[in-house]
């Protein structure tokens, strides 16, 4: 994502957060897995309280736009997915924080 | 997003849920249980081999509980999650610390096998050895419970010091022989506990209702 700038005051600058991040459920999940190295779907679950429906729909927007990637290992010879974040990820949602930061920094009460 | 998101605060919550069911803290409860028994089997009249192979049996099958309720209670709950280098770098500090537990008890318990029959140091000895033994069970928990950011290890630490100082001072002090329970009220009050919590992540994440059985495909 570009880097967006409000030391102007232009509130255009908003206009330039990544949506893919901006979304409530996906800033959820991108938290996540920043945090941790992978998980897997059930914890994602767990741990967001997002539906199986939505998660799944999520997680391919993100996958779609290279923010996660899917990793196949083998738990007791059964196949099993984890998804960590990618470096695009990492950088997307690091982008996001500092962004939001600068917005929201001096606001009036 | 009015709240402020606390990245670090977000992956210790993360970190808890892992021992969130509290199994961790049954087994333990059950291994200070294991220990008054192994008081018991030291007096049966069978081989060192006898009574070594019996602990070593009662041991693996509580592993194996414990095992098998990470695997069948929590992880289709919870799922799977891997944590970063700081989790794993404090992972094997703890490993390194048990290790070097381990292999101190063991040299203390050759010392003491070699001394037990100094007439000076006998009643000194068997006084001041609970006490030790204790200290060295609540640092080595204590230990354990900061490293890994698991508190209820501190408490545990405490219930594995009790029963060998019980024993031995109520012997000495009030000349009575607390047996088994020495061991059975501290085990109870981390198993109480323990089981109490487990009814309770039972409840409160119940075990998702997913489309297939290898659902993670989905997401591709």
């Amino acid at each position: 994502m570009k880097s967006a700038n409000n030391r102007g005051g232009d509130l255009k600058a908003i206009g330039s957060l990544d949506r893919l991040v901006h979304e409530p459920a996906r800033l959820m999940i991108l938290a996540l897995l920043y945090v941790v190295e992978s998980a897997d779907f059930t914890f994602l679950m767990s741990q967001t309280g997002l539906t199986w429906g939505n998660l799944s729909a999520h997680l391919s927007k993100l996958e779609g736009g290279g923010y996660i990637e899917v990793e196949k290992e083998f738990v007791k010879r059964k196949p099993h997915t984890m998804l960590r974040l990618t470096e695009a990820g990492r950088e997307a949602f690091r982008d996001y924080r500092r962004s939001m930061a600068t917005f929201l920094e001096g606001l009036p009460d | 997003v009015s709240e402020n998101i606390n990245l670090q605060e977000l992956e210790r919550k993360a970190w808890r849920s892992v021992f969130e069911d509290r199994l961790y803290d049954i087994f333990l409860g059950l291994l200070l249980l294991h220990m008054g028994f192994v008081y018991y089997i030291s007096k049966l009249e069978t081989t060192f081999l006898g009574r070594t192979s019996l602990n070593l049996g009662i041991f693996l099958i509580l592993y194996l509980g414990l095992w098998a309720g990470k695997h069948y209670i929590t992880l289709p709950r919870i799922g799977r999650v891997k944590f970063g280098a700081r989790r794993k770098s404090r992972l094997q500090t703890v490993v390194i610390i048990t290790f070097l537990v381990v292999l101190l008890t063991f040299s203390l318990t050759l010392v003491g096998i070699a001394f037990k029959d100094q007439p000076d140091g006998s009643t000194t000895w068997r006084l001041l050895g609970p006490v030790l033994l204790g200290t060295w069970f609540v640092l080595f928990f204590g230990l354990a419970g900061y490293f890994l950011e698991y508190h209820r290890l501190y408490l545990v630490g405490v219930m594995y010091a009790l029963p060998e100082i019980v024993l031995t001072y109520s012997n000495v002090l009030l000349g009575v022989n607390p047996g088994f329970l020495a061991w059975l009220l501290p085990a109870g009050v981390i198993l109480v506990i323990g089981a109490v919590h487990l009814r309770r992540f039972i409840h409160q994440h119940p075990v998702p209702q997913l489309p297939e059985t290898e659902l993670n495909d989905e997401v591709r």
